[in-house]
Parts: structure tokens; sequence; C-alpha cells
């Protein structure tokens, strides 16, 4: 033994033995060292390394030995048979964790390269589909040397699987000249998706090859839009390889597709070859005209990555009716800071599209154009409705820089337009969050006749939060509004300003008894949120507890435990909702139960009787151990007493466990706890004789004993 | 007069104020034998946003691989900078799982991991993880730059323990060693005084306290120095300097008035400088960090928005459900709305200081967004079932045109996000080819 290699064996004694260990966080540790350690010790180490990966079970171990195995590459041969042992077995990891370690698994593979591949065509046939995956993944990083393999991968160009298909379609293109006329053949493979994917696989190659480059341009007009767009795709990758009037042809055909995923894939070749791009200005600009959207819409986009030379086209192409003002208005944004002085031209055109247009790029160009706010402010007062809606759009998107405008869009509220009143609230908001005038602005337009302009404007002085006390009266009002979603809004308002909104609630108590169930919760929410101020709208509240609607139950029984009420008063009223024949509701009630805090043992008895429901029983068990400190109240001991003869089982258990907490002061329920040691259930029987044990009064000690 | 240069300050009685950059510097700055950064050539900034919780899913990823042509909803707020951003579809974090051990809720793991890439040790008392992203480019960086890195957050760093984790993994993203993370300053004002103040002294104290009880404004005390630089540079030169001065004005102005606000009622005592109001602190702690990198004051930062499990509520959003509870959604349409639409806020936020780097000119004509990587996302990717697979993450920026943006990349199953991380070292100029548990880097993100 050379005097290096001893010392790296020295050096590597303590983690190799700790990969051993019974401990996993010393597994894990010696893992990480011997990953971190230099190639040589690590190449030392691999013999341990290979033993673990046949046992361990620890992911934490486990991802570690795999990256150093990686780390190896061809070094790592020996442990092919360890790693393919992986991926077959299951060592205790489920779902992404296994999927995890199988990916690092035929990662280790394919850094050994050559001397893995016919284990890897071994595990093609496996079981699972996420294993086989990363095998076809794991030969395709091998590349020329995982040759042997053209015949059982090209198969898995019809894989019902995506994800086999897409990892073989790149392992196929990787492996290079060996799958080369395979591929070309499968270009004319009577079934789309393998041509498809032999088309796509032939662009993955490191070095595209001419007749690879002949057989791709030919089908670019197939007559499959999936093969289509993977000839575009790999037309993309050949790059120069491709003869500039074939390429030209082949994106243009492609922009002019009726299919949206040959546009997009000849939009995203398109950006790549800007030389090409320019070339095809033309014929994008004819394409802004076109009918249908999506060609208009991508030559639009691409025609705004052009820069500022294609502001020009753009606005020409809007004096077409046919164009799109949208996606022309996104180019013109697209341009960037160098086309603002003509959108602000373009502002004063004589054509309303122009206008629009214009208005809608300066309120998307970023940083903002220099005069931008003023150009939109006003478009406001256009005489044409569609740049006038456009121009408020575009101050939305700008925040508090629109402030300036602020006079205009307050105008606007009082405007014809209903959808223009609306977004103007929006506006205003977004414009002025903390301008004075706001509340009365927003409160000036809750009587606007459209629910539609309502609405917002509630919303909008609710998320105004104090600010917007002074609506409290408004919003009252409005709980008696036509539209629900408007009553929706004003009870959400004021349910945000909790006590400060006491005022409103004999109105909410009203919307109790209101006419749909949408209502009745609304109301009995919003009173939830008013807290103790709400305390008069207890027994209306408590009433919605028999109604048939079970949402409606639900929300009365948690707006019970929202009123800052004493358990005692409580108690009589949720007793049912917590033996309800809803789930939903029993929960809620338990969930209004806990929120009395240390109060909440007074519901033990009533909470006992959930433990009827099976699917209720972990929650009554977690309920009663939060009571262990302390115990059940006393006052309850005789209900408690009387669950010890329940009828069932479960209860009757609970009830022992419960009184047996209670001390001296359970004295009463030993009777009946005597009882309960003949119980028919054996657990309750055992828990009763512990019971017992524990109340009994210890005997007295006869005198002379002490 | 000595020729001003980059690495000078604005420098007055206990203040200390970084220059942008100016193109007549640039000269001054070569003949000197400065670095790339100070001759012109401008440096990579990395910045990584936290947001807790995970995300609603569906409103997150966009519909198709390749050009972000159409953005989906949550990511609306950034459309401006579809060409800057890089979405991301696949990613997992395998090292937040517990891996073995018998249980954890995946808020610690899935921010412990998040920059990371490691898997936190188990335990309440010795935390352990590695070094973060953030951390490994400041040690790279970090010696050309008064500070090495900046660490910030919007949310009491208060947790507690969960499942036998400590509850330093919730409030942590940035690890400076395995076991030490770097703790985030909640305080803007103590920020601006760290970023513009020279020394520690007790009369740079005094200085500072002066200057807060009288309310001046730190460019009064630069003003003679912010004077002789005007006269020496070009009047495109003193534009920009005038612009930048203002921008400071206006934070630091912002920051008095948080100093000065009521305090909020209760037992919570805000330190003087907390804005009362959330939105406003986010956006206060955008502007230092956008000020922070203008300067090459720094050239890493984190950002926690919140905490990790937080339960904060919005109720400029138009409701008060705490975040963490929203996140439980049960596949509620109403949860599922207001999480959409706190996502959609968070993304604003970053949208806001997105812009604010685009509006940064640099050296060589780029702008500051150009020549950053602002990684932002979730540890957790379904807040309702705690999962860590298909991480909602996107990055803004080039990196100084190592980036190749405005792609949305479907990646195969099972790549970890550690891949994420190497990418963004390697494009930043770091020799390595291992960071975390990654396996690669993401195809097609590196030019």
């Amino acid at each position: 033994m050379s005097m290096t290699v001893g010392l790296l064996v020295l050096a590597l004694a303590g983690p190799v033995e700790d990969l051993k260990s019974e401990g996993v966080e010393a597994r894990r540790a010696a893992a990480l060292a011997i990953r971190s350690v230099d190639r040589e010790a690590r190449v030392a180490a691999l013999p341990a390394l290979i033993d673990r990966l046949m046992t361990e079970k620890d992911g934490q171990v486990r991802l570690a030995v795999f990256d150093a195995v990686t780390s190896l590459g061809p070094d790592a041969a020996p442990a092919v048979e360890a790693l393919a042992h992986s991926l077959r077995s299951n060592f205790g990891n489920q779902g992404r964790e296994k999927s995890h370690q199988d990916y690092r698994a035929a990662l280790a593979l394919a850094a050994i390269g050559g001397p893995a591949v016919e284990t890897l065509r071994s595990l093609l046939t496996e079981r699972r589909e996420s294993v086989r995956a990363e095998v076809v993944m794991a030969l395709g990083r091998i590349g020329p040397d995982a040759a042997p393999a053209v015949a059982d991968l090209l198969p898995l160009l019809a894989d019902p699987g995506d994800r086999i298909r897409a990892e073989a379609v790149r392992a196929l293109g990787s492996i290079g000249p060996a799958s080369l006329d395979p591929l070309i053949a499968a270009c004319s493979h009577e079934d789309a998706k393998v041509r498809s994917g032999a088309v796509e696989a032939l662009g993955f190659a490191t070095a595209p090859d001419p007749r690879a480059v002949a057989a791709v341009i030919g089908r670019a007009r197939d007559d499959s839009p999936e093969v289509r767009a993977a000839a575009i795709r790999s037309l993309a990758r050949f790059g120069e390889a491709v003869p500039e009037k074939d390429a030209l042809t082949a994106l243009q055909a492609g922009l002019r597709d009726d299919d949206e995923g040959v546009r997009l894939a000849a939009v995203d070749a398109s950006i790549d070859r800007p030389e090409l791009l320019a070339r095809s200005a033309d014929d994008l600009e004819s394409l802004l005209t076109a009918p249908g959207d999506g060609p208009a819409r991508h030559a639009a986009f691409l025609l705004g990555r052009m820069g500022a030379d294609a502001a020009p086209r753009l606005l020409r192409a809007l004096a077409d009716d046919r164009s799109r003002v949208g996606p022309i208005a996104d180019a013109l944004a697209g341009l960037g800071l160098p086309v603002a002085p003509t959108l602000v031209e373009a502002a004063a055109s004589p054509s309303p599209r122009v206008r629009q247009a214009a208005v809608l790029a300066l309120g998307s160009l970023r940083p903002l154009a220099p005069g931008a706010v003023e150009v939109m402010t006003k478009g406001l007062r256009d005489a044409d409705p569609a740049v006038s809606a456009a121009s408020l759009a575009a101050l939305g998107s700008l925040g508090p820089r629109a402030a300036p405008a602020i006079p205009e869009v307050r105008a606007l509220l009082r405007g014809d337009s209903a959808e223009l009143r609306a977004q103007a609230v929006a506006v205003l908001a977004q414009a002025a969050p903390r301008d004075g005038k706001l509340v009365d602005d927003l409160m000036g337009v809750l009587d606007d006749p459209e629910p539609a302009v309502r609405r917002p404007a509630l919303e909008r002085l609710r998320g105004l939060g104090t600010l917007g006390r002074k609506a409290i009266p408004a919003a009252i009002a409005k709980l008696n509004d036509p539209d629900d979603d408007v009553r929706a809004a004003a009870a959400d308002l004021l349910g945000g300003h909790g006590p400060s909104a006491a005022e409103a609630v004999p109105a909410l108590t009203a919307m109790l008894a209101g006419p749909s169930p949408r209502i009745r919760i609304l109301a009995a929410e919003t009173l939830g949120k008013l807290g103790r101020s709400a305390q008069a709208a207890f027994d209306p509240v408590a009433a919605l507890l028999d109604s048939p609607d079970e949402p409606v139950r639900e929300a009365a029984a948690l707006t019970l435990g929202a009123l800052g009420l004493d358990a005692e008063a409580v108690r009589p009223r949720l007793a049912g909702a917590l033996r309800d024949p809803s789930p939903a509701v029993r929960k809620a009630a338990l969930r209004t139960v806990q929120r009395f805090g240390p109060s909440a043992s007074y519901f033990a008895p009533d909470v006992l009787l959930m433990a009827v429901e099976k699917e209720d029983r972990p929650a009554v068990e977690r309920f009663l151990k939060r009571l262990e400190r302390r115990g059940p109240d006393p006052r309850t001991i005789p209900e408690l007493t009387s669950r010890l003869g329940h009828d069932h089982p479960a209860v009757r258990l609970l009830a022992v466990r419960l009184v047996a907490l209670a001390g001296p002061a359970a004295a009463p329920a030993l009777p009946a706890l005597e009882r309960l040691r003949e119980d028919p259930d054996a657990e309750v029987r055992a828990q009763a004789r512990a019971a017992c044990d524990r109340l009994k009064p210890a005997p007295a000690t006869p005198p002379g004993e002490a | 007069m000595r020729n001003p240069s980059r690495r000078d300050m604005l420098r007055g009685l206990g203040a200390a104020l970084a220059l942008p950059w100016m193109e007549s510097l640039a000269p001054f700055a070569r003949a000197a034998g400065a670095s790339p950064a100070e001759a012109g050539k401008p440096p990579v900034r990395m910045c990584c946003w936290y947001v807790p919780n995970g995300v609603h899913l569906p409103a997150w990823f966009p519909d198709h691989a390749g050009a972000l042509v159409d953005l989906p909803p949550t990511l609306e707020p950034l459309a401006f900078a579809r060409d800057h951003l890089s979405t991301f579809h696949g990613l997992i974090h395998n090292t937040a799982l517990t891996n073995g051990d018998d249980e954890g809720c995946g808020h610690g793991q899935g921010a412990a991991s998040f920059l990371t890439g490691a898997q936190a040790a188990k335990s309440q008392d010795a935390v352990r993880v590695d070094v973060s992203v953030d951390q490994l480019y400041a040690r790279h960086v970090g010696g050309a730059t008064r500070f090495p890195s900046l660490e910030l957050g919007c949310e009491s760093p208060r947790s507690g323990n969960a499942f036998g984790y400590s509850g330093a993994y919730k409030t942590h993203i940035s690890w400076r060693t395995p076991t030490s993370p770097a703790p985030y300053e909640l305080n803007p004002k103590v920020v601006f005084d760290r970023l513009f103040t020279k020394g520690t002294n007790s009369l740079t104290q005094a200085t500072v306290a002066d200057r807060d009880f009288y309310r001046k404004s730190l460019i009064d005390y630069v003003r003679d120095d912010a004077d002789r630089v005007r006269r020496a540079v070009s009047t495109n030169d003193r534009r920009k300097l005038d612009q930048y001065l203002t921008g400071v004005r206006e934070v630091e102005r912002r920051i008095q008035q948080a100093a000065t606000a009521a305090d909020l009622p209760g037992d919570f005592a805000r330190p003087a400088g907390v804005p009362e109001d959330f939105d406003e602190h986010l956006r206060l702690m955008c502007d230092l960090m956008v000020l922070a990198f203008q300067t090459d004051t720094t050239r890493a930062s984190t950002f926690m928005v919140t905490k990790e499990a937080s339960d904060r509520n919005y109720p400029w959003l138009g409701f008060t459900d705490g975040h963490h509870e929203t996140s439980h959604h049960g596949n509620d349409p109403e949860k599922n709305r207001k999480l959409r639409a706190i996502d959609r806020y968070h993304v604003s936020i970053l949208a806001y200081m997105v812009e604010k780097m685009a509006a940064v000119e640099e050296a060589d004509g780029s702008t500051l967004l150009d020549n950053s990587m602002v990684l932002y996302g979730s540890g957790i990717a379904d807040g309702d079932r705690h999962d860590h697979v298909n991480l909602p993450v996107l990055l803004v920026g080039k990196g100084g045109g190592a980036i190749r943006a405005g792609r949305h990349h479907k990646l195969r199953a099972e790549t970890p996000m550690a891949n994420v991380l190497l990418t963004m070292l390697q494009q930043a100029g770091l020799p390595i080819d291992q960071f975390g548990d990654s396996t690669g880097t993401i195809p097609g993100l590196a030019v």
C-alpha cells in the first residue's frame, strides 16, 4: 500500500465506519463527509458506498451517497448493479422522495457512461413509469456510447406516456449518428406522434447532419400541426445550418398557420433570428389585418420586438378597421421609451383607433414616458368613448402616478357610461388612496343606479380601513340594497370596522330573517365580526341553529362564539349544534367551544356526546387533552356522571377519563364508576378500575403503624 | 481640483453619498487603472426575493414554452419587462422534503433550501443548511463594494419552532455559512443611514441624531461636495446627478415621514422609520435596493417580503384574511381568488422595483435591469399541500447580457431549482460547476 493511499484510508476510516452506524445522524454526517473529500478518497470509499446503497433506508444518506458516486463518473463502474438495485427497490421513501432518488440513481449511471448501458437497457422494462423515464434520460445523457440502445428507444416515440416520449426524443437526439438513419426514416412514419418525435429528436443532435436538415424542412409542411411545430423548433435548433431561404419560408408559413402551437413555435424561432425577423417585416405587417385573432396577435408581438422602426408599421395598420387595437398597443409599448414621442404625437391623431392605441401603449410603457399622464388625462375628455375608456384604463395601471388626473377621473363618476363609472371608482382608489376626498367620492356613488358601480365603491371603502369609517351609516343603508352582491359588500365593510360599527347591529339583526340563506349567513358572520357590541343579536342568531340550511346553522354556531358572551349563556343553545346531523355544523360548534378558552370545560358534557360519531372522536380527544391540566368544571360533575351510563362505549370511556381528572370533586361519581368495572367494553373496564383506584380515599392507617 | 471618480463620495459631516455612474467619470476612472465597473463596464447585480406560502399555481405559469407572448394573470404587472423575464415550470426543491426525517411542515425547509439547494438539519437549537447563492456571489464580488451584501425584509423575523425545526429556517433565506443565517434588516431608516452615513463613531451618531431631530436632509450635508462634482461634469451628467439627489431626497423624506407617524395602538411598538403602511414599507425597501445597486454600494441583496408561513393580511386588496390561512385554499374558489390577488400584489411590488431598475442608465448605455439578475419566488409551490414541486420561480434581468431572457422554460421533471441558482452564479462569473443539489444548468437560459 502506497503512503498516499494509506493516509487516505486512515482519514476515511472514521466516516466509512460511521456509514454503518446505527445512528442516522452519524450516517448522514459520514455520507456528507465522504461526498466532500477529494476524488482519490472517494474512490477509496466506493466499496463502502456500494454497500450502503444496498441497504440504506434514510433519504438524506442515500442522496449524499448518490452524489458521491456520481462525482466519480466512470470510476464508479463497480457501482452499476447497486445503482440498478436502487432503481428497482423502494427503500421506504414514498412519492416525490422516491422518484427523486430514482433520478439521482439514474444520473449516477449516466455519469458512469458506457459500462452502464446494458444495465440501463435491462431497466427499460421496469414496471414504474418514472423509473423507465429516468433510465431513458440516463441513456440520453450517455450520448453516442448509448448507441446499442437506439433500437430500444425508437418504439418509445409512440409511448402513451408523455414523459417517456419526451425523454426518448431527447435521448435519441443526443445519441447522435447511430440514431440518424432510423430517425430520418421515422419522419415518414404513419403515426403523427412518431413523426413529430423523430423530427424533434433530429433537432437535438449536437452536430446537424444535412440529411437531417432536409428531412426536417420537408416536415415543416406536414399535415399534422404537431409535426409542423416540431419541425420549426428543430429548424431553430439547427440555426445557421438551415439555408436562409428555407428557414424564412418555414417561419413565415408558421406565422400564418391556423394552429396556435405552430405559430408559437414560429414566434419563438423568429426571436432567435433577428436577421430573418427583419426580412419578415412586410409579411408581419400584412398579418396585422389577417382574419383571426391569433396570427395578428403574434405578428404584433414580433413587430414589438423589432425596435422603434416598427412603430410606423404598427400605427399604419390601425388605419385598417380589420386590425386589432389591443395587440398593436401592446406591441407599441414593447418598443420602449424611444417611441414615446411618436406615441404622444399619435395620441392627437384624427383617427380614434390610433388615439386609443397610443394612450394604451403610453399606459403600458415603463419607465413612464414624460408627458404620458397629461396625454391620458386629455384622453379622458375624448369625444370617442373608446378613447376615453382606454385613457382611463391606462391611468388605472399607473397607481399613485395618476394623481394629476384625479379631477378629470372624478368627473367621470357622473358620466353616462356605467362601465366608465365603475372603472373610475377603481382608478380613484388606486391613484389617491390617502386623498381626503376619496371617501366622499366613493360615498357619492353608493346610490348609483348600477350595482356594478355601487359594489366596487363599497369594496374600495372597505379597503380604506379606518379612513372609511365615515361611510358606516351609508353602508348600513346599503344592507337593504336590492342587489345581493351590494348587500354583501356593505356587510363586509361593516364587519371590517368591528365594534366601531355597532350601530349596524339592528339592521344586521333584521337581515337574519332575510329571504335567502346567503343573506342570513352574511348577517350572522358580520355580527360575529362586531363582537361584544352585537350581543343583543344573540337570540336571533341562536334561532338560526334550527334553520333547515346547513351553512346557515354552521355560520350561526360560529357566531355564537364571537359575541363575547359567557359560556353559561351560550351552552344551552350550542348543545344541540354539537349533535347536529351535519359534520360541518358540529365542527363549527366545537370551534366555538374552543374559543371560550378555560371556560370551554363547561361544555364538556355536551362535547363528550360527539364521540358517538366516529369521525368526531379525534377532535373530542384533542379537546379533552386540553382539559387534562385543569380537569373538568366542578359544576359539570353530575352531568359527566350521567354520561358514565351512556349507551355508547366511546362516550363512557371518555367520561371515565374526564371524571378521573376531577380528583376529590368526583367522589359522587364513584358508584357509577364502580359499576363500570363490569362494563362490556374492556377498555372502559380498565379505565374505570384505574379511575376508582385513583379516586378512592386511601384506607385509614391503623394506629401504631404510622 | 482633483477629478472626481466613481469611487468618490459626496461627503459631509457624518454623511457619505456614493455617486451613480456618470459618463464624465469614466475617462478618469480608466486612466486611473480602475476596475471595469469604475471604467464603464457595469457589474452584475444579484437580488433574490422571497414570498412565503406558495402561490395559486394555475395563475402563475405561462401556457406555452418559449417566447413570453402571453403572460398569466399573476405575472401581468411585469408585462413591460417581458423581454427581461424568464419563467420556469418543473423546478423542484428536493432538499425541502423530509428525506427520511419523520415529519416537517415544509415552511421552514422551503425557505431554508430556497437559495441554498441544501437540506435543513432537523433541529430546534443548532441550525445547519448551507451557504446561499447571494452570499456566494457576495464573496466573489463583495470586496469591490462598500457592503458585500444587503439583507432586507418587511416583517418581524420572530418565528416559533415547528415540527422539530428551528423557527430560524422560516425567517432566513440568506446564509453566510452553513450555520450562520444572515439576519435581515426591517427598518428602512437603518438601511438608509447605513448606506449614506460614514463611520460609526460618536460624532457620526450625533450628526445622524441631529439630522433626525431637525429633520434636515442628508443632501444639505453634502451640498458643497455635490456642487464641486456638478462643476466638473457634463451637462447631461449634471442632470443625472440632480435626478439622483432628488431621488435620494425623496426616499429620505418618506423615511422621515414614517419616523414621525403615530405608533400603532396596542402592544406593537413600531420602530421609528418603519412605515405603518406595509405597501409603503415594501416600496421603500425596493427604492433602497435600487439606490444601493445604482451607486454600486453592494452587488448582492436578498429581500424577504414576509417570513415563511406569514399570516399577514392585505386589507387594501379588499379582504382581511391572513396569507397563510388563505394559502390553505382547499380548492375553495373564493380563497383562490384572494390568493391570486395577494400573489399579483407581490408581483406588482417586484414590478415597481424592476421599473426603477429599468430607469437607471449605466455606463455603457444599458440599464441597471440589463445588468441584474432578480430572482423571485417561493420555496413552497402549492400552499395547500405544502409541496415543493413546480416551484413558482422567475428571473428578471439579463445579467449583463449573460442571460437569454424573454422565455418560459418548461423543464423536465425533477429539475432541481439549484440548477437555476448554478446558472445564475456561472453567468455572473463564478467558476463553479456545482451548487447545492444541482445536476447541471438550465438549458437555454445562459447566452
